[in-house]
């Protein structure tokens, strides 16, 4: 099962009006796309996209970045219908909580409840706070994204 | 074009079984071959096409899948009642579940 | 609304940590479990899906349908009892002892599946592990196998990620994932080693590895793989149903290969079975008979052959009545093969209302193990588990339907 497509910045920007309006609190077009990708705006912040004229693109881009309310919090992207609920995100995850002492090998455990649950069967968010993405300083890991062996999560930021 | 067929098990299709509203049967949903690119280029297949699969045994009629990974003359398909139509036991030997030989073809036929 | 804990039994995996939420009587939630478990589990109350009692295709009272189902058995000159590998242990020697008073054969899916292997397993043969020891191990290879289709939990519960010196983090691997299989599935796509081998050449990629073994000079694959063995001091092999096809059923190759594997390193293989008791049962009827499937009990007599395998009595029509338990045969065999069966009266016990069911002369719904019914099962590594049950049954269990059977002969 390959990964879906996922769409490039430019890819984006053609399909974006083009005119900079700024209406979207962005300050150009190109600036939108980066911001849909990264899920901090949604495709009807545009008020250009919602005309007749851009319908086929405004279609395919809610395809991609529309509906997921919590993705906005997060930034990872789960789709339901890739995650076979193996687990392999959670246990990871659980697995790199510690922070590593840099250099020795040893794990400094955070003790903190897991961010992941498999629930009914798919993977869902159950305490973002615990990710370590969310500490300060925030530390990007992308450990579930990349052992996920059907491509079903993606961190957009 | 000579193929050779290999069974797999798909844990999506498998949960289909069991769907509380499920319209339409898991076994339809099963009825495609993950194929090479190259092969189905030379079978004259593109988007969603249909390929004809027969044997001495039977033959059926699935929808033909692009496998990026795939190996040209290999065929993989989800275990369900469909493929076995194909699949033959000889006495002493296992069924031919992950090695069955068949001749493809483009067709226009339903599934 | 109450919270409990459950064994799964949608595979070999028995996961035993299973959170329940149910509302009346109603599953609400499940936590923990697969997206196979789930759908099994949500699936076993889905009205539609579940066998009810049956005799010649008409609703029927449980007394009704287990008369019948006992008339068809006790009539039959050769029944045939098969299946039994989605049930507990206690149902199990319950079957074996319904097939050794019918004088029956009694067979299961492993005469087609593993069961060459728990047989030489159990034998003492084949050197063999549990999931907890696979933390000695600092080699995993699945070989023809596909864990996340069909036991979508095995990585993350027993064997890569819940290894102790596994951490992703910064930190020194310890322990390394290869896979070997003809597809690059997706299990292939997060190990750290993958070998493809074509349909039907594994024996040549062992033969190719015993060579470089002896110090012969051997292709890239095989000596990328014999530098992983040989870097190893604990390996546990998983062998799933490509290697038993691919050699098809004769392993002495692979034998030697890990009796060569055994002087350096300490090597373990555990079959990746496929239904929830599958191995339980090799482990009842070798305690009962010494083999571990393909038993006949006529004349009051332990015989043993491939004439006794399902495949052998149906491609024979040997058997005059079949009995299958927990096991959706008309499915699973080849159509070619099914069709012989045409004619012959099958009884089915079984939970949900399958494809079997559907061709049955009659049909005994039964309770959900795990789920609606207790009892003990044997995971894919030997292990025991006990199951108890959290929800009402609305069925008898596969247990109680083989007592009142037995009863019922006398």
């Amino acid at each position: 099962m390959s990964k879906r497509d996922k769409l490039q910045p430019l890819q984006v920007f053609q399909l974006l009006p083009g005119t900079n309006c700024k209406k979207c609190g962005q300050l150009t077009c190109f600036a939108f796309a980066f911001a849909l990708i990264g899920r901090e705006n949604k495709p009807e912040d545009c008020p250009d996209l919602l005309t007749e004229q851009y319908k086929s693109s405004l279609d395919l881009l809610n395809e991609y970045f529309g509906g997921e309310v919590s993705v906005e919090k997060t930034g990872l992207l789960i789709d339901q219908e890739k995650c076979c609920g193996c687990g392999d995100c959670v246990a990871v995850c659980n697995k790199c909580q510690g922070t590593v002492l840099f250099g020795s090998g040893v794990i400094i455990p955070r003790n903190v409840p897991p961010v992941l649950k498999v629930i009914d069967g798919r993977v869902q968010v159950v305490c973002w706070e615990s990710c370590k993405r969310c500490m300060n300083p925030p530390e990007y890991c992308r450990v579930c994204e990349e052992r996920c062996p059907f491509g079903a999560l993606e961190l957009v930021r | 074009m000579k193929l050779i067929i290999v069974i797999y098990r798909d844990v999506f299709l498998w949960s289909e079984k069991y769907k509380k509203d499920r319209t339409d049967s898991w076994e339809d949903k099963a009825a495609f071959v993950r194929l090479a690119e190259q092969d189905l280029k030379a079978l004259g297949i593109s988007g969603d096409g249909k390929i004809k699969l027969s044997n001495s045994v039977g033959s059926i009629v699935v929808r033909a899948l692009a496998d990026s990974k795939g190996r040209s003359g290999y065929g993989f398909m989800p275990v369900s009642p469909l493929v076995n139509r194909l699949t033959s036991y000889g006495e002493g030997r296992l069924p031919n579940f992950k090695r069955i030989e068949v001749t493809a073809e483009a067709t226009k036929e339903n599934c | 609304m109450n919270a409990g804990k459950m064994v799964c039994t949608a595979c070999s995996c028995l996961c035993d940590d299973i959170e329940i939420e149910m509302e009346n009587g109603t599953i609400t939630g499940i936590g923990n479990a697969c997206r196979k478990g789930s759908a099994f589990l949500f699936g076993s109350q889905n009205e539609k899906q579940r066998a009810g009692y049956l005799a010649k295709g008409r609703e029927v009272e449980v007394e009704s349908a287990l008369d019948a189902a006992a008339r068809l058995l006790s009539g039959a000159r050769r029944p045939l009892l098969f299946g039994l590998d989605n049930s507990t242990l206690e149902a199990q020697t319950l079957g074996i002892e319904l097939a050794r008073k019918l004088g029956g054969v009694l067979d299961d899916s492993s005469s087609f599946c593993h069961g060459r292997l728990v047989e030489d397993i159990l034998a003492g043969m084949l050197p063999t592990c549990t999931h907890e020891q696979i933390h000695d191990a600092d080699l995993i290879i699945y070989w023809g196998a596909n864990p996340h289709n069909a036991q979508p939990r095995h990585l993350s519960r027993f064997s890569l990620y819940a290894h102790r010196k596994y951490h992703e983090a910064g930190v020194k691997r310890h322990v390394s994932l290869a896979v070997v299989d003809v597809r690059e599935s997706e299990t292939a796509g997060v190990a750290h080693h993958f070998f493809r081998v074509l349909p039907g050449e594994d024996r040549d990629f062992i033969a190719a590895v015993i060579e470089g073994i002896k110090g012969k000079p051997v292709g890239k694959d095989a000596a990328e793989f014999l530098g992983l063995l040989e870097k190893s001091r604990c390996c546990v092999i998983f062998a799933g149903l490509g290697l038993t096809y691919s050699l098809d059923n004769d392993f002495s190759l692979f034998y030697e290969l890990i009796g060569h594997m055994g002087k350096w390193l300490k090597p373990a293989v555990i079959p990746m079975g496929g239904h929830y008791n599958a191995r339980g049962f090799n482990h009842s009827l070798y305690n009962a008979t010494g083999y571990v499937n393909k038993v006949s009990f006529a004349g009051g007599r332990v015989a043993h052959g491939d004439e006794f395998s399902l495949l052998e009595q149906v491609r024979s029509r040997a058997a005059d009545c079949l009995l299958v338990v927990g096991a959706d045969l008309f499915s699973a065999l080849p159509a070619s093969l099914a069709a012989l069966l045409d004619g012959v009266p099958v009884i089915t016990v079984d939970p949900f209302y399958t494809a079997t069911a559907g061709a049955s002369t009659g049909v005994l719904g039964a309770a959900l193990s795990g789920l609606e019914a207790g009892g003990t099962a044997v995971r894919m590594d030997g292990t025991v588990v006990s199951l108890a049950p959290v929800k009402t049954p609305r069925h008898l269990s596969d247990e109680q339907i083989l007592k009142r059977l037995l009863e019922k002969l006398g």
